[in-house]
């Protein structure tokens, strides 16, 4: 902390000016059911207009941590503000739009009474035609008088993202969004998170399909067993290159030389090292010419990008070996 | 509206995400809670100067000298928000060992060491006497490169070892060894060594007389032989074993080095002694304790501040050896001092002064 507070009127000018409030941001939420423990310690923060993502096995707590923070599960302990209230306060969900993991609308009433029972729940004032553009955003335009009944879960999804959005909600939280579409449902929904995004909308994302997270979140954050595992920004999450080598005759002094370049793991003739997200242009055409220098026959040598994926799985797995 | 809690106060420092906007709103216009903002800031300043660690590792006993010491020299905020008494007596207690002035009037009674720049004075001879000085006397006390020149020959070089050999061998004394601990005091301890400083002070009548005249004195005539007289102050090795707290301040601390010694050239202590007593800027009760003193330089003052005028001191004897026991802020810290053939042991701590004394007693 660097400010300088001298007196109260620097004291105020400080308060007055601190950075505006999250749209979601929550310290050592904790929860138990009987002897389980769902969530062990949970903080984290969504920034306005961000789009985080939420990952983790099964089992993880990152659904309890949602229920949390919107008040459906009352936690053990700590606490969560969202867009600058308590989220006890009831009206902190005024402006929050919420697609729950498992949805059932009224099978009698059809997608615009759907809608309109919803705006009218959220107290919001949205005006018919910008109803039905919302439904026309996750294309549901031709259903709109149809009766929920005949919907597909596909189209329900489709229908409860449209009454997450319709109230012109200032945070999204999306509990696993695309879990009942098609690989074309699930591009829409990608484009749709987009276009939230460029509208400085927050998003709260959980999905554990990490090709959908990869693509549309800015921050990601990984639970395992009730606590965060990991968290950051897919640079840095994903900043890591692998080097992977196709060796022959590898002596000591070399082996010791791959290790100098980031954690190495052999199998076979094949070695692969993790290379740091810092390294520059020449880490590997030296570390080349150095096994060459030490007689090491090179058959191959191909740098790749770490997956979200294999990170996720690093992480998890190392978790496990603690 | 009810204030925010102090917790929530302390988070638009630290953590303002965590801070609701009605609590922000609130605090914007209330001057209660404006006032408890700035004493956080002053609270948060103070641990960052305390804690910040240049390594990974954070250095316990370190951050305990930059705590005092920014406690020492930290009067002003606190004054603001009204909450002046904890800070104050935190401070004071945390001050009590301390070595300002500390060459100044160890050079007045001719044994003398200028580099006690750690938490434990590094002090010398047969005999202890404490010299109570208040705060404003010692703030007043000359520095002693008013008087000449004072050349460091060894730095002070006080370190952490990893454990009571290593200490052995660096400093060549033996690590205290205690076979119980007062009660709350658990764990091991840390160990500090200490190399061998060593300085010399040159007096210069020139630069007396001009420090002098700053205080708008006349500097009476130094007798002859002073002008130019060299004094060669020389102190340590010593060990120190400290054991920590849960909050990070020592529960106790037991220190040995060899002790200090002062070294004429020429000029007979007792002449010296008698005209820096007389020396302008010297407090005249000051002057009178220091005058107390035995002048064949084998007792030695250790200076302590008290500005809360609750330093109590007393004669005990440690295994038949006289000793002198602190006693401070009723009872909260005590801490008692010896010197046997030539080696100072201090013990202190956040005990009662028979906790202390059955350390003393049972040192190994």
């Amino acid at each position: 902390m660097s400010a300088v507070v001298a007196d109260q009127h620097s004291a105020q000018r400080l308060v007055r000016e601190l950075p505006a409030s999250d749209a979601v941001w929550c310290s050592g939420l904790r929860k138990r059911y009987g002897r389980q423990v769902a969530v062990a310690d949970v903080s984290l923060t969504v920034a306005r207009g961000e789009v985080l993502g939420l990952l983790g096995p099964n089992g993880a707590g990152k659904t309890s941590v949602i229920k949390m923070l919107l008040g459906l599960v009352r936690p053990d302990a700590g606490e969560a503000i969202l867009l600058g209230r308590p989220a006890r306060d009831p009206r902190s969900r005024a402006n929050v739009g919420y697609l729950p993991e498992l949805f059932r609308y009224q099978h009698w009433l059809t997608a615009t009474e759907v809608l309109a029972l919803h705006v009218r729940l959220a107290g919001a004032d949205v005006p018919a035609a910008e109803q039905r553009e919302c439904l026309a955003a996750v294309g549901l335009a031709r259903r709109a008088g149809d009766r929920v009944g005949g919907f597909s879960k596909g189209m329900q999804q489709r229908l409860g993202l449209a009454v997450a959005l319709v109230a012109r909600p200032q945070l999204v939280i999306l509990d696993e969004p695309t879990s009942a579409l098609d690989p074309v449902g699930r591009a829409d929904i990608r484009s749709l998170l987009l276009s939230l995004k460029n509208s400085g909308v927050a998003v709260l994302l959980n999905s554990h399909l990490i090709g959908e997270v990869e693509r549309v979140c800015d921050r990601v954050v990984i639970l395992d067993r009730g606590c965060v595992a990991s968290s950051g920004t897919l640079q840095e999450l994903l900043g890591q290159r692998e080097l992977k080598l196709e060796l022959g005759g590898v002596t000591g002094a070399a082996s010791e030389r791959l290790a100098t370049a980031g954690r190495l793991s052999r199998t076979g003739n094949t070695y692969t090292v993790a290379l740091p997200a810092d390294q520059d242009a020449t880490t590997v055409p030296n570390l080349v010419a150095d096994l060459v220098r030490f007689g090491v026959h090179v058959h191959a040598v191909e740098t790749t990008r770490i997956s979200l994926e294999d990170r996720l799985l690093d992480i998890l797995r190392s978790g496990s070996e603690r | 509206m009810r204030h925010p809690t102090d917790g929530t106060l302390r988070r638009i420092l630290d953590e303002p995400a965590g801070v609701a906007d009605v609590d922000r709103e609130h605090a914007a216009d209330c001057p209660v809670c404006l006032a408890a903002v700035c004493v956080v800031h002053d609270d948060a300043a103070l641990a960052a100067i305390a804690f910040s660690t240049s390594g990974d590792v954070p250095d316990v006993d370190a951050a305990w000298q930059r705590l005092s010491q920014a406690l020492a020299g930290d009067a002003r905020g606190y004054a603001a928000a009204g909450s002046t008494r904890p800070a104050r007596r935190l401070r004071s207690v945390l001050r009590r060992p301390a070595v300002a002035g500390f060459g100044v009037a160890a050079l007045l009674t001719g044994a003398s060491v200028a580099a006690a720049a750690d938490w434990l004075p590094i002090f010398r001879t047969e005999r202890i006497a404490p010299v109570v000085l208040d705060q404003d006397a010692l703030v007043q006390l000359p520095d002693l490169s008013a008087y000449g020149e004072l050349e460091i020959v060894e730095e002070v070089d006080v370190r952490a070892v990893a454990d009571a050999a290593a200490a052995e061998e660096a400093s060549g004394l033996e690590a205290p060894r205690v076979d119980e601990l007062p009660q709350g005091v658990i764990g091991d301890p840390t160990y500090r060594v200490g190399e061998q400083v060593s300085a010399v002070f040159t007096f210069s009548a020139a630069r007396a007389a001009e420090a002098a005249a700053e205080a708008g004195e006349t500097l009476p005539p130094p007798p002859p032989g002073l002008d130019g007289g060299r004094f060669r102050l020389v102190a340590g090795p010593g060990v120190a074993a400290v054991w920590t707290e849960a909050r990070g301040v020592p529960a106790l601390i037991i220190g040995r080095a060899i002790a200090p010694t002062g070294y004429s050239s020429g000029i007979p202590f007792e002449t010296a002694h008698d005209y820096l007593l007389s020396l302008p800027g010297l407090p005249l009760d000051v002057a009178n304790q220091l005058r107390s003193f035995s002048a064949d330089g084998t007792t030695f003052p250790l200076p302590l501040t008290d500005p809360d005028g609750d330093l109590t001191t007393s004669d005990v004897d440690v295994d038949g050896v006289p000793a002198t026991v602190l006693e401070l802020s009723g009872g909260a810290v005590s801490g008692v001092v010896w010197v046997e053939d030539d080696v100072v042991t201090a013990v202190a701590g956040l005990l009662s002064v028979d906790e202390v004394l059955d350390v003393a007693r049972g040192l190994g």
